[in-house]
């Protein structure tokens, strides 16, 4: 379990990273490595798979405030309404992809043998929940316009 | 004018890094979403250089970068990757990759990569002008 709990502590920390630096938005307060039955997710939400030595879902939700001022952050130069639309729905997999290639060097071991899947976004969802020996572990950012959280699933 | 082929399977990124290489002069003349179509549309435009993302489904930038430089030595291209991929990057640079853009790619960054690889040239972002 300190194994996950040390990769979602590194994923946590290169969230907040590039949150706060990256992208220049505020950071007001960082939870870590909650352990948790279940949990609320946030407006717009994708999952990766981690695999490799490590086996175990990251799910990454944002708030819409948020992804809306990572938007502005991370698209570079002047953008259309209609390509802000088009590309709000990518934003969440990009964050999280990037996040998580950023943070495998802080992973045990660091990060040797961890592998990725490539992004999967869900739309609509609203509740995760644990069963049986499953195992949730949640972690979150908040900023001035909304959350963003990261959870561990495995 | 440098013409330049992006390859990432990500829309944000292709975006991003074209917009970006337009602002430094550069000309854009392909897209490409997996190294499968990055080697196919290589051949089809011969670009002076190449950004290529490592990792990208059905053919990886590293397979890619193998097999467009087996029958071109002199293709520069450089890879886009994250900083988990130290390994990748090195056998990237081994088979031939001219250098490396970390994630989250900035404009300084390309600047200073295509710098290396072209040190005859000249890239200055052109800043937009406002109206007063």
């Amino acid at each position: 379990m300190q194994m996950y709990e040390d990769v979602l502590g590194a994923l946590i920390d290169r969230m907040e990273s590039f949150v706060g630096e990256d992208m220049g938005i505020e950071i007001l307060d960082k939870n870590i490595c909650t352990k948790v039955c279940e949990f609320e997710l946030l407006d717009c939400m994708t999952i990766i798979g981690l695999g490799g030595d490590l086996n175990a879902l990251t799910v990454f939700s944002f708030d819409t405030f948020l992804i809306d001022k990572l938007v502005e952050s991370f698209i570079y130069g002047e953008v259309s309404q209609e390509e802000r639309a088009e590309l709000s729905k990518e934003i969440p997999a990009e964050v999280a992809n990037t996040v998580i290639g950023n943070a495998i060097p802080n992973f045990p071991n660091s990060g040797k043998g961890a592998t990725i899947t490539p992004p999967i976004i869900i739309e609509d969802a609203k509740l995760a929940r644990k069963l049986k020996d499953s195992s949730v572990l949640m972690a979150m950012i908040k900023t001035k316009y909304g959350n963003a959280q990261c959870a561990l699933l495995n | 004018m440098l013409n330049v082929m992006v390859v990432d399977d990500s829309l944000i990124i292709r975006r991003n890094i074209k917009k970006m290489l337009i602002e430094l002069g550069c000309n854009v003349v392909a897209e490409a979403v997996n190294g499968q179509e990055a080697v196919k549309l290589y051949a089809k435009y011969n670009p002076d250089a190449v950004t290529m993302d490592i990792t990208m489904p059905i053919k990886t930038g590293i397979e890619a970068l193998k097999e467009i430089r087996k029958d071109c030595k002199d293709a520069v291209i450089i890879m886009v990757t994250s900083h988990g991929q130290e390994e990748l990057v090195m056998d990237a640079i081994k088979n031939g990759a001219k250098g490396y853009l970390l994630k989250p790619v900035t404009i300084d960054k390309l600047t200073i990569v295509f710098k290396k690889a072209f040190p005859e040239l000249t890239f200055e972002a052109k800043k937009e002008l406002t109206a007063v």
